[in-house]
């Protein structure tokens, strides 16, 4: 297909600046200022929104870090933690099923059994 | 510039007055270039205030208030942008479909015969946002900025922020492609340019 020639170049140089000249200028209405103002507090309000949602998300996750950093080093009982920790497994053994906590009666049926 | 640095920055800083006194300096030229890029006169309103909102909230981003115009007229371009490609398809008219009576302004136009001056008016009006909404978006807001807004090559390279060739380039086709539709309105001439091949 040719190409438009000069003539119509000027004729749209023409009807681009009568275009110009034919565009009315827009009426600005009472309505303009507020309505902006408007816009920006309604994404001022849905952002606002979504860094508080995250903010307390984020405060909640580190309360929750905290907390189970908290339950994992302190151990749960005294005694466990001297127990557990500081003795070997007989000395463990030893202290819970120390011979003067068996009762007699139990003694004399274990003789009897080993017997 | 419409307005003082100064205002620029004290709207940076969060001054709502300020950033009120940037839009009343702003407001008519924005709104008549949003007027011509979409050409419809009921919608301006809307796309105007989506233009100083989208400003306010970009307000931080401004390095320099030296370039606060481009950067406005790229936030308006865009705005516009946005409303063209929502309304493309009301806007799909080719030329091949225009009307009888567009065809009767185009003659008009080309032979330059008198019309009551504001029908004359509306039909240009109407003729050229025809002409416009026969080519995309893109070619549409760069051939309004540069034909019908003015704007030079060194406004229009910071708006855009493209180098100088591409844009003229870009402004050749899209010329190029607005010519076509605008012979296409015009039997005659284009009768003479095929006789002319």
């Amino acid at each position: 297909m040719a190409l438009p020639n000069d003539g119509f170049h000027d004729e749209l140089a023409r009807a681009f600046a009568e275009y110009r000249e034919a565009c009315p200028a827009p009426e600005l209405s009472d309505g303009f200022m507020p309505g902006i103002w408007r816009g920006i507090e309604a994404r001022c309000g849905f952002s606002m929104t979504v860094r508080r949602i995250s903010r307390r998300f984020v405060t909640a996750a580190v309360a929750l870090c905290l907390l189970m950093a908290i339950l994992l080093t302190i151990p749960r009982t005294p005694n466990a933690a001297v127990g557990y920790a500081s003795s070997t497994y007989l000395e463990a053994l030893a202290t819970d099923h120390s011979i003067e906590d068996i009762p007699i009666t139990d003694l004399e049926h274990r003789d009897g059994g080993v017997e | 510039m419409l307005v003082d640095f100064e205002i620029i920055e004290r709207a940076q800083q969060g001054d709502g007055g300020a950033f009120n006194q940037m839009v009343q300096a702003y407001r008519k030229r924005i709104l008549g270039t949003i007027a011509r890029l979409i050409g419809r006169p009921e919608d301006v309103e809307d796309v105007g205030q989506e233009v100083f909102v989208r400003l306010f909230f970009s307000l931080d981003q401004l390095r320099t208030p030296e370039v606060f115009e481009p950067w406005l007229y790229r936030l308006t371009v865009n705005a516009a942008y946005d409303y063209l490609r929502r309304q493309r398809r009301r806007r799909e008219s080719r030329m091949s479909d225009l009307s009888e009576q567009q065809v009767v302004i185009a003659d008009a136009l080309a032979g330059g015969r008198r019309l009551d001056e504001e029908q004359q008016k509306a039909r240009t009006r109407e003729f050229v946002q025809s002409l416009l909404s026969s080519v995309s978006e893109e070619d549409r807001i760069l051939l309004t900025l540069k034909e019908v807004e003015g704007l030079s090559l060194k406004e229009l390279e910071q708006i855009y922020q493209v180098k100088e060739n591409a844009l003229k380039v870009r402004l050749f086709r899209a010329r190029q492609r607005v010519l076509k539709a605008f012979a296409a309105t015009q039997p005659e001439a284009a009768k003479q340019l095929s006789g002319d091949d």
